[in-house]
């Protein structure tokens, strides 16, 4: 019903998509506003300081969206897509990191610093994986550019003679 | 990659509209919670919430109309249907205008012109409209009933003082941006010279006005309300009172700061003092024989006094306030004070040696807090 291609997405789908996925960009940054305007005066309180890192958080997941968006809509190939999402991935961690750092430095929970701790090596990791990602897929692709191109020459090869199959020789 | 502008300004478009729901509904409860204050001047938060609401529904027709429908009978239908919303929305505005608590501060013959010129212009949308004379008078009588709404607001912002002030003065200032917003988005790209580069201008605009909305947003969160003009210039003398044990425990002379700003000379000595209050209000309760509905106004000679009690009927704290002039206002204000009051000192007043030895302390500090009433 729909002509659709997916990535960079095209087709009828497209604006209606584009402009849902922009306008959720915008809600979770008028929250974000919104609960600076509740906390900006008031003592502190932990349920404030929550609000507070809460703001964080909005805004990472906004900024996260906007490169999914750029991912989605905007990249034409398969590593500008991973590059363009890996790095709103890690945006939204290092934000997330900030918003448990902010919690705990108000109240210990079971353990010093213990879930930023945490959050902080499974970030390292997820970092490391991103440029291992980053370095497969461009192999991947070189690898298959390489062997497209093999084929091709193969393709154009001049064509083997039954009575002489070894022409260069 | 290469980004279309119309896929960045569609959605701060629709993002817009939905921001001016958010709005409407916002000033409706606004409206609801002030409300019960009685004070007519709140109304205008009734009137922003209509205009919000129909401009919004207005902006909508508009951008379907300019952006989704291909049909040109159906776009100009749909663009039509837009504009006479967004004439109604300011008619509607003009009538809350023309009612008894802004008659003082608008001209009603003018208001009463506009509003019909309105009216005509949404007949003319929906029922006559002639293309060779298009949009431009409903366009031009919008835009007059717009800026007296505006000459309006100034008046109010004018009027009032405190924090009252900043927040309207900052939704004006929120306004005049979503104008500018409007002007850019919807004006200039219709100008022939212009129409090239309409893009361009459908982007800076539709940012412009969202930018506006989120102002007017920051103006009006956690909005005081709106009280009489000038009833802080009938505030005398406000005394705490322990009724039990008969003595004051805070009090504060209004004509002191009057008379540091320098607007108020007359030193008006109150023939009654606060503990004869307590006299007065123990009569009252002992003819009524209620708790219920216990005295709160006493009239006496050139002033008024207003009486606050705790909301236990047995209540040991008295708040009392001499004032020149009744008002609705002032009876908030009395009532915000008794709040803070008890808020403020609720675990010390039990204690009442601590209270006796150390009343000029202890209550000092709440000058501080009723300034900030006051504010």
């Amino acid at each position: 019903m729909f002509g659709q291609d997916f990535y960079p997405l095209t087709g009828t789908l497209r604006e209606p998509l584009l402009i849902i996925e922009w306008v959720m960009v915008f809600l979770f940054l008028e929250l974000a506003f919104l609960l600076y305007m509740r906390v900006k005066n008031r003592e502190r309180k932990l349920s404030n300081f929550i609000e507070k890192a809460s703001i964080l958080f909005l805004l990472a997941y906004s900024s996260m969206f906007v490169f999914y968006i750029f991912g989605d809509y905007y990249m034409e190939t398969h590593l500008s897509r991973l590059v363009v999402y890996n790095i709103g991935y890690i945006l939204r961690m290092i934000l997330g990191l900030v918003f448990i750092y902010k919690i705990e430095k108000y109240q210990i929970i079971i353990g010093k610093y213990l879930f930023s701790k945490i959050f902080s090596i499974f970030s390292l990791i997820s970092v490391v994986l991103f440029f291992t990602a980053i370095d497969y897929v461009a192999l991947t692709i070189l690898f298959e550019h390489d062997r497209n191109k093999n084929v091709n020459s193969m393709n154009h090869a001049p064509e083997i003679n039954s009575k002489n199959p070894f022409p260069f020789r | 990659m290469l980004v279309s502008l119309r896929e960045v300004y569609l959605p701060a478009m629709i993002f817009s509209i939905i921001l001016d729901f958010q709005l409407a509904i916002y000033f409706l409860y606004l409206y609801g919670k002030h409300r019960k204050d009685k004070i007519g001047l709140n109304k205008f938060l009734l009137a922003f919430s209509n205009l919000f609401g129909i401009g919004a529904t207005s902006y909508l027709f508009l951008v379907i109309g300019s952006f989704y429908i291909h049909d040109s009978y159906l776009a100009e239908l749909f663009i039509r249907i837009g504009v006479s919303l967004l004439q109604g929305g300011i008619l509607v505005v003009l009538l809350i205008l023309l009612s008894k608590p802004f008659r003082t501060l608008i001209n009603s013959r003018v208001v009463k012109i506009v509003s019909v010129l309105s009216g005509i212009s949404i007949i003319y949308l929906l029922f006559l409209y002639v293309k060779p004379i298009g949009l431009f008078p409903s366009m031009l009588i919008g835009l007059i009933g717009g800026a007296y709404f505006l000459y309006f607001q100034t008046k109010l912002v004018k009027l009032t003082s405190g924090t009252l002030h900043s927040r309207l003065l900052m939704t004006l200032i929120g306004e005049m941006i979503f104008l500018v917003g409007m002007f850019l988005g919807s004006g200039l790209p219709n100008i022939s010279v212009l129409f090239e580069a309409r893009d361009i201008f459908y982007f800076i605009g539709s940012y412009v006005v969202n930018l506006g909305l989120l102002v007017i947003f920051y103006g009006t969160f956690k909005f005081p309300g709106v009280l009489e003009f000038n009833w802080k210039n009938n505030l005398l003398k406000l005394y705490v009172i322990d009724a039990r044990n008969l003595y004051e425990l805070y009090s504060y002379d209004f004509n002191k700061i009057r008379n540091l700003a320098g607007d108020y000379n007359n030193e008006k000595n109150n023939p009654i003092n606060s503990i004869g209050v307590v006299g007065i209000s123990d009569v009252f309760d002992e003819i009524t024989k209620t708790y219920q509905n216990r005295v709160k106004i006493i009239k006496y000679g050139n002033f008024t006094i207003l009486l606050e009690y705790e909301a236990d009927p047995k209540s040991q704290f008295l708040f009392v306030l001499f004032v020149d002039k009744n008002m609705k206002s002032l009876q908030l204000f009395l009532n915000k004070v008794k709040t803070q009051f008890l808020n403020s000192y609720s675990g010390l007043l039990a204690n009442f040696d601590i209270v006796d030895k150390f009343r000029e302390t202890i209550f000092s500090g709440f000058d501080v807090v009723l300034q900030n009433i006051l504010d």
